[in-house]
């Protein structure tokens, strides 16, 4: 086999529609490092299966096209698409709400107010306006969580540094508690556009956040909505993240957290993934000493939707604890992916790292692929990870039906229960319902019974 | 009653055969025990009359009122008045016990047309049958037989049957494994549920279970097939002389 110099290789119709694409906004877009994360992206192309990190999910083959980059809607279409997006889920959770539609923070149909003293909350499209450098324009920090570990290199990361048009940023002061969590509602026009969104969440010392974000989408329309967010928890603060993905069925979703975790910190994350063709879900979290780590994550996948979770998590001080668990409902020709990595560092003595990754595959058709992975450089430490791969029991649904519950429902209750260990774990009351709603529409959609 | 007639069924995967044309016919308001050898086919036909899939009915009928089971699945079988108490319960993580039982009760209420319980009255029903067979809340609100001794498993079948009120009450080996307190709950909870329009089907190893709930009738089961019937006397002379007589051939 001759190695073709990746430069070299024939552009795919998607890569060639990015490449002009970035050459056409290139010139509109403030911010620096733009055209550095570009190239970064257009030497290989989109990931194929011989990276290692996308062997499961190859973006080369997946991605056939490439929609345009999204422009600022009008008011009006923004008004429109969150009319017609209807109730927001979380609005019991009692949240403040930053509205983005195609990627465009939408000011008239946000809610910042009541977050509390301490805490600020601004867009990336206001601080990139009117000059080139992050610094001093509220965007200070960004781009800092991206110099190490694997999202530095990570062609979806870089895609997102390209073309970012806007976003949040969350600045929470040491020693302060969000008064309210906020909620974060990716909205699309309907338009087949490429959407680009980068977030900046900075929690001070001893501070405490909780950010809910949902992307929805309408069935029907190929959009592409890359997502990146940098976090940085300072010492002993707590983030708590939920990600609830109800994209359109036509959709490809690209979402990454870049996270840093400074000692005695808390991060405690939820990933539900319930739409899209094609989702794929990334998490570089790179842990302090004496910190907690949970990244649970719900994917319920039909058609023939590819849904990922790739999860890099890299232990640097000593004694931290670290929980991963990732379950997937897979239906009719769905496919999952978990890839999941679990790194010690030699400093990291007394880590404790446990990772799970389970699917049950509800058709015969549906696959699911788990790939946990443990990279151990101490001695003193406890990690486990383990992956399950199978079809409801057909012991327990004979017992349950013995019992005079039919078959569907019987489905249903074993679903359920199945999810449960990831959603009951969903400490706030009001996103738990929210999740636990999702799971319970999910279910009821299912149009084959037994 | 229960009206079966030479029944003949095989393990599907093997094609062996395991029942070899029974003939049995229960009664409202009879108890009748079902004895004999391992191995002979009695959980066998507990799980045939239950709808288990795994097992191919190549010959024969099985009806309960009338009403043919074989065609029927598991879930219209319970409607219909079937209950199996199972040798080995299974464990079902993430579904609460109470949940199961009520998301039961009302299946099989919808199933024969009928509305579904408040929950008032259900929480009155399941106290006061909890209550008597010793079953703490605890045990209720865990997910089903999860982390539950043996014994508290078996309560627990006896506890559903005591909520879904079936017709014909199949108890398979329900004895094994209960010391012999756990033993007498279980056989007063049964004994409770002892009525002129509901028969039981007691399988059992020992002779035992049968002081405590005193059948009509007992019968042997060998190599597939009713082999003796008598009164409770035919227990204690197999407690006595064991199953030689019936043993299975070696294999
Ligand atoms: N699902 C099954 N797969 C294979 N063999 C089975 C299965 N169920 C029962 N058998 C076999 O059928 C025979 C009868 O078993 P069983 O009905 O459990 O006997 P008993 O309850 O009287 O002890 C045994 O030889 C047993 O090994
Ligand atoms: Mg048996």
């Amino acid at each position: 086999m001759t190695l073709v110099p990746a430069a070299l290789k024939r552009r795919t119709r998607a890569e060639t529609a990015i490449d002009a694409a970035f050459a056409a906004v290139r010139a509109d877009l403030p911010g620096a490092g733009r055209s550095e994360a570009f190239a970064r992206f257009a030497t290989d192309g989109l990931p194929h299966r011989r990276i290692e990190a996308y062997h499961f999910t190859d973006l080369h083959t997946l991605v056939t096209a490439a929609p345009e980059p999204a422009r600022r809607p009008s008011p009006e279409v923004a008004r429109a698409t969150a009319l017609a997006a209807g109730v927001d889920a979380f609005a019991a959770a009692g949240a403040a709400r930053f509205v983005l539609v195609d990627g465009w923070f939408c000011p008239d149909l946000s809610d910042l107010a009541g977050l509390g003293d301490g805490v600020s909350v601004s867009s990336v499209g206001a601080g990139l306006l009117g000059g080139r450098q992050l610094a001093g324009r509220g965007l200070d920090g960004l781009g800092e969580r991206l110099a190490d570990g694997g999202a530095a290199a990570d062609p979806l990361v870089a895609l997102a540094c390209a073309f970012y048009t806007d976003g949040v940023v969350l600045r929470v002061a040491p020693g302060t508690r969000m008064a309210r969590p906020l909620e974060i509602r990716h909205l699309a026009s309907g338009a087949s556009v490429s959407a680009h969104v980068r977030h900046l969440i900075v929690v001070g010392d001893g501070g405490a956040a909780e950010v809910l974000e949902t992307h929805a989408s309408p069935d029907g329309v190929e959009i592409h909505a890359h997502g990146l967010t940098e976090a940085t928890i300072g010492a002993g603060a707590t983030l708590s993240l939920v990600d609830r993905q109800c994209e359109g069925d036509q959709a490809m979703r690209f979402s990454t957290l870049a996270v840093a975790v400074a000692d005695d910190a808390v991060l405690d994350h939820t990933v539900v993934t319930l739409g899209a063709r094609l989702a794929r879900t990334q998490v570089f979290a790179r842990l302090g000493a004496r910190t907690q780590l949970t990244s649970r994550g719900a994917t319920l996948v039909r058609g023939r939707a590819h849904a990922d979770a790739t999860l890099v998590v890299d232990h640097v001080g000593e004694d931290a604890v670290s929980r991963e668990l990732y379950k997937s409902a897979v239906d009719d020709e769905a496919r999952s992916v978990f890839q999941g990595r679990i790194r010690v560092d030699p400093v990291a003595q007394g880590t404790d790292g446990r990772m799970g990754a389970h699917a049950v595959l509800l058709s015969d058709r549906a696959e699911a692929m788990a790939k946990p992975e443990l990279e151990i450089f101490a001695d003193d430490v406890a990690c486990a990870h383990g992956a399950t791969v199978g079809a409801l029991d057909d012991a327990l649904k004979f017992y349950l039906m013995s019992r005079g519950i039919p078959a569907a429902e019987t489905e249903k209750l074993l679903i359920r229960a199945f999810l449960g260990e990831v959603t009951d774990a969903v400490a706030s009351e009001p996103v738990r319902a929210v999740i636990e709603a999702d799971v319970e529409a999910w279910i009821d959609g299912r149009e084959r019974s037994a | 009653m229960l009206e079966i007639t030479n029944l003949h069924a095989e393990i599907e995967s093997e094609g062996r055969e395991i029942l070899r044309g029974l003939d049995l016919v229960v009664k409202p308001g009879e108890i009748h025990a079902i004895m004999g050898p391992n191995g002979a086919g009695k959980s066998t036909l507990s799980h045939v009359l239950a709808g288990k899939p795994g097992y191919l009915v190549t010959e024969g009928t099985a009806t309960l009122d009338g009403v043919d089971l074989l065609g029927l699945d598991p879930a219209a079988r319970a409607a219909a008045g079937v209950f199996l108490a199972f040798q080995y319960p299974v464990e079902i993580p993430g579904v609460g016990n109470v949940t199961f039982l009520k998301a039961a009760l009302n299946a099989q209420r919808r199933a024969r047309g009928e509305g579904e319980i408040s929950t008032p009255d259900f929480m009155r029903l399941l106290r006061g049958a909890a209550g008597r067979l010793e079953i703490s809340q605890d045990m209720l609100k865990r997910p089903v037989n999860v982390g539950f001794s043996g014994g508290e498993k078996k309560r627990n079948e006896i506890l559903q049957m005591a909520i879904l009120q079936p017709k014909l009450c199949i108890l398979d080996e329900t004895d094994s494994g209960l010391d012999i307190d756990a033993l007498k709950v279980v056989a007063e909870g049964v004994n409770g549920l002892r009525s002129p329009d509901r028969a039981f089907v007691v399988i059992t190893h020992y002779q035992r279970l049968l002081d405590h709930i005193v059948p009509d009738f007992v019968h042997v089961l060998a190599k597939g097939r009713i082999v003796k019937s008598g009164g409770p006397e035919l227990a204690l002379e197999l407690e006595a002389k064991g199953y030689a007589d019936f043993a299975e051939e070696a294999a």
